[in-house]
């Protein structure tokens, strides 16, 4: 006979050890009681200064009192935590002995079992089936062990609920996460332990910054954003931010702005998130001055024009500024924005006003950076304090690079600059103005010759408006300057006069000044146009200055053009120029270009364009007539240059057959003449003998 | 010279006059105090050392034990972080209030204070 013998009922003792959660039961019991005893004995420190009075003695009692009831609650926490986990290890121990005991009857019944089968007992001495026996005893013993394993189940997990209640005194839940709900719990009861916590993690974010420079370009950014992922959350906290910054010094912060210039890592990076938060927040008063110190340091080198590495920095500084867009509270403070500001404008100026964010020209970067000076721009319009903004604007050399170079923008972010800095109450606000319009005439001919001018009419469009409402807004800065040169004694003001006289030509511009300038002028109470100008003389001027701008617009589409012209001139000459040396076939091409270059103002000529700009005089039979020629003088007469004659005659001796030669003969003729001329011209006049 | 207390605003630039308060300073106790509370911020450290191993506990409840440790751990660092923190700083207070006695009352001798 072939029997098969079931297999046993597991009977197992479920997962867990008694011993090791008794001794965290008692370990927690211990706690427990020193952490009571403590809560019990710091608020009762106050007696030891009991007559400690004033505010310093109440925030510490405050301070001491919540610590003591902290205290407290996580002894009350601890002790609960360590009496639920004794409970279910003396449920797992019975739970334990229980299937001990079932085991043990289990091997019993199966040895039994065993026996009978194979014929030590005899069968047929009587009693049930041992299969069915085994198979009944067992089944018994699979639902007692089931529900000894629920019963054990069931208490791990009410232990595990009381775990987590036990856990709220820390603001903790006993889920995924907890690390930071704790810390920002704890760190509202506990300011002096967050301050240092959030200092050690700055410490250590900026060490991880500074070490972060192995291996390859992909894994050192990776650990970047690994690193300021961790800390972002708290960037924005004075304590962390005065830390990482500290840590870093000038030099590990430079280091940080060249990674996030260098195209890697765009504004909305992690690292850079977490630099503007840093650099945007408001450290303690005992930090300032160092955390200061690091943020305007020299970080862009003006000088260094041989490797790019400044210009790296100076790319970092603007997706810094740009992380912090529309954010008040993140981004280095306007002070530091216009010391960055001022290192940019220094660079691209030594750089012959080359835009950085055109010097690394068109690279395969994952995130290539934006213009930082438009941020710097962005940032310090958007500031509420104008100071900061005027203080960039009050030098006239930086309104001269600022009008030089292109925007991306049009200079839309220039001109909401100059509306913030002109803001600014005093002569630091009119400063603004005057700078601003004498670098619009800087470099111009007393014709309006543009030849020393660098001012770019986009950008100078762009920002007109902003400017015109500044001048608008304080008269004084050009109603003064008008009256001294009304009256012939405005020499010095010449520049800013012809600044005024561009800008009223821009026809949004002209729109306000033409209705402000006037009425501070005849204004009696305004004071503007105090001076020892006649009534009228200012207003006479100020039509000069308008007419000046007229002309001047004129003359510099036509040197515009004449440059142009001249431009075009040169490639006809190139290309006329290399078939005249080339084979004997390439000539008639020669000619056929010179005839074409003719057609197509190609030959250093251009159409010249009417003046049909506005014309504003004064007649010369009125009062005020003296003060307008006083004040045109000042600002000069702009002359449009005139296109050269078509060279007729170059152009057949081109065409016609030994053109060349027949050329080359009436040019000497020219020259004889020239040099007949001059002789005569030197020889004394003898047609009038002397007496 | 101004003394910066424990109460001054962080990062408020003074506007040169305090509120009306009465004040009673006596250093030597609040000395003591600031000493006190140092001391104790042992006791939570013992606490934080006896819940730093959850070693042998396993099963269902590794997980609920170690995020409750871990907790409490923090908390009882917190604590004497804090205490740690708060001593030091009453006792600074002594010693700015004692400092600023010394320069406004000099010694028997001594220049004026300014």
């Amino acid at each position: 006979m072939t029997a098969l013998v079931p297999d046993p009922v597991p009977l197992d003792p479920p997962p867990g050890d008694p011993r090791a959660l008794a001794d965290l039961a008692a370990r927690l019991e211990a706690a427990g009681a020193l952490l009571a005893e403590l809560g019990a004995q710091v608020p009762g420190e106050l007696a030891t200064a009991s007559s400690w009075t004033g505010r310093d003695a109440d925030a510490a009692a405050a301070q001491v009192r919540c610590v003591g009831e902290l205290a407290r609650d996580a002894a009350d926490a601890l002790l609960c935590a360590g009496a639920r986990l004794a409970r279910h290890q003396r449920l797992l121990e019975d739970a334990r002995d229980e299937l001990a005991v079932l085991r043990r009857a289990q091997e019993d019944d199966l040895a039994a079992a065993a026996l009978r089968i194979g014929g030590v007992v005899d069968p047929a001495a009587g009693g049930a089936d041992p299969f069915e026996e085994l198979e009944r005893a067992e089944a018994a013993r699979r639902v007692v062990a089931v529900a000894i394993r629920a019963e054990v189940t069931d208490d791990a997990a009410a232990t595990a609920a009381v775990l987590a209640a036990c856990s709220a005194v820390a603001g903790g839940s006993g889920g995924p996460g907890d690390r930071a709900r704790v810390e920002n719990h704890l760190g509202e009861l506990l300011p002096g332990w967050h301050e240092a916590l959030l200092g050690q993690r700055g410490r250590d974010f900026a060490a991880e910054l500074g070490s972060a420079g192995h291996g390859s370009d992909l894994e050192r950014t990776a650990a970047l954003e690994a690193a300021a992922r961790e800390v972002l959350p708290w960037a924005g906290d004075g304590a962390l931010a005065s830390a990482v910054l500290t840590e870093l010094g000038a030099g590990g912060l430079r280091d940080v702005l060249r990674q996030l210039g260098n195209g890697s890592l765009s504004a909305g990076s992690a690292l850079a998130r977490t630099m503007a938060a840093v650099l945007g927040a408001p450290v303690p008063a005992g930090a300032a001055g160092a955390v200061a110190r690091v943020r305007d340091a020299r970080h862009v080198d003006r000088d260094d024009v041989r490797s790019l590495e400044s210009d790296h920095v100076a790319l970092g500084m603007g997706v810094v500024l740009a992380a912090g867009r529309g954010d008040h509270r993140a981004g280095p403070p306007p002070a530091t924005v216009r010391a960055w500001g001022r290192q940019i404008v220094a660079r691209e100026r030594a750089l012959g006003a080359e835009r950085i964010v055109d010097r690394l020209g068109p690279q395969p970067a994952p995130a290539p950076p934006g213009d930082p000076l438009e941020e710097v721009l962005v940032r310090l319009a958007a500031a509420d304090d104008p100071a900061p903004a005027a203080a960039l604007l009050g030098a006239e050399p930086t309104w001269t690079h600022l009008l030089h170079r292109s925007w991306d923008d049009d200079g839309a972010a220039f001109g909401a600059l100059v509306d913030r800095a002109a803001g600014e109450p005093g002569d630091d606000g009119a400063d603004v103005v005057r700078s601003g319009l004498r670098a619009l005439a800087t470099g111009l001919g007393d014709d309006g010759d543009p030849t020393g001018w660098t001012v770019d009419r986009t950008t100078a469009a762009g920002v007109a408006p902003a400017l015109a409402a500044a001048v608008a807004a304080r008269p004084e800065v050009v109603v003064e300057p008008l009256s001294r040169a009304a009256t012939g004694t405005g020499q010095r003001d010449q520049l800013l006069l012809r600044g005024l006289g561009y800008l009223s030509a821009e026809p949004e511009a002209a729109v306000v000044l033409d209705d402000v300038v006037p009425e501070a002028v005849v204004s009696p109470a305004g004071g503007a146009g105090a001076g020892p100008a006649r009534p009228g003389d200012v207003g006479a001027g100020y039509l000069a200055v308008r007419e000046y701008g007229q002309r001047l617009v004129h003359a510099l589409d036509e040197f515009t053009a004449q440059e142009e012209a001249g431009r075009r001139l040169r490639i006809t000459e190139v290309v006329t120029g290399a078939l005249e040396i080339g084979p004997v076939w390439a000539r008639p091409i020669g000619r056929a270009v010179s005839v074409l270059s003719v057609v197509a103002d190609a030959d250093g000529t251009w159409d010249a364009a009417p003046d049909d700009g506005e014309h504003v005089a004064v007649s010369a039979d009125m009062p005020q007539a003296a003060a307008y020629r006083q004040v045109a003088a000042v600002l000069g007469t702009p002359t449009a240059p005139d296109p050269p004659p078509i060279d007729w005659m170059g152009l057949a001796a081109d065409l016609a057959p030994g053109g060349g030669r027949a050329r080359d003969v009436i040019e000497l003729g020219g020259e004889l003449v020239e040099e007949m001329r001059d002789l005569v011209d030197a020889v004394p006049d003898r047609r009038h003998p002397i007496d | 010279m101004r003394i910066p207390l424990w109460t001054t605003v962080r990062g408020a630039p003074g506007c040169g006059h305090t509120a009306p308060v009465s004040i009673d300073m006596p250093a030597e106790q609040v000395r003591a105090l600031g000493r006190s509370l140092t001391g104790r911020a042992g006791t939570a450290q013992e606490v934080r050392a006896r819940l730093l191993d959850a070693t042998g506990v396993d099963g269902p409840l590794q997980t609920p034990v170690g995020l409750f440790l871990e907790c409490h751990g923090t908390l009882a660092a917190a604590l004497a972080a804090e205490l740690d923190r708060l001593g030091t700083t009453v006792t600074g207070v002594a010693d700015s209030w004692l400092q600023l006695d010394a320069a406004l009352v000099p010694g028997p001798g001594a220049e004026p204070g300014r």
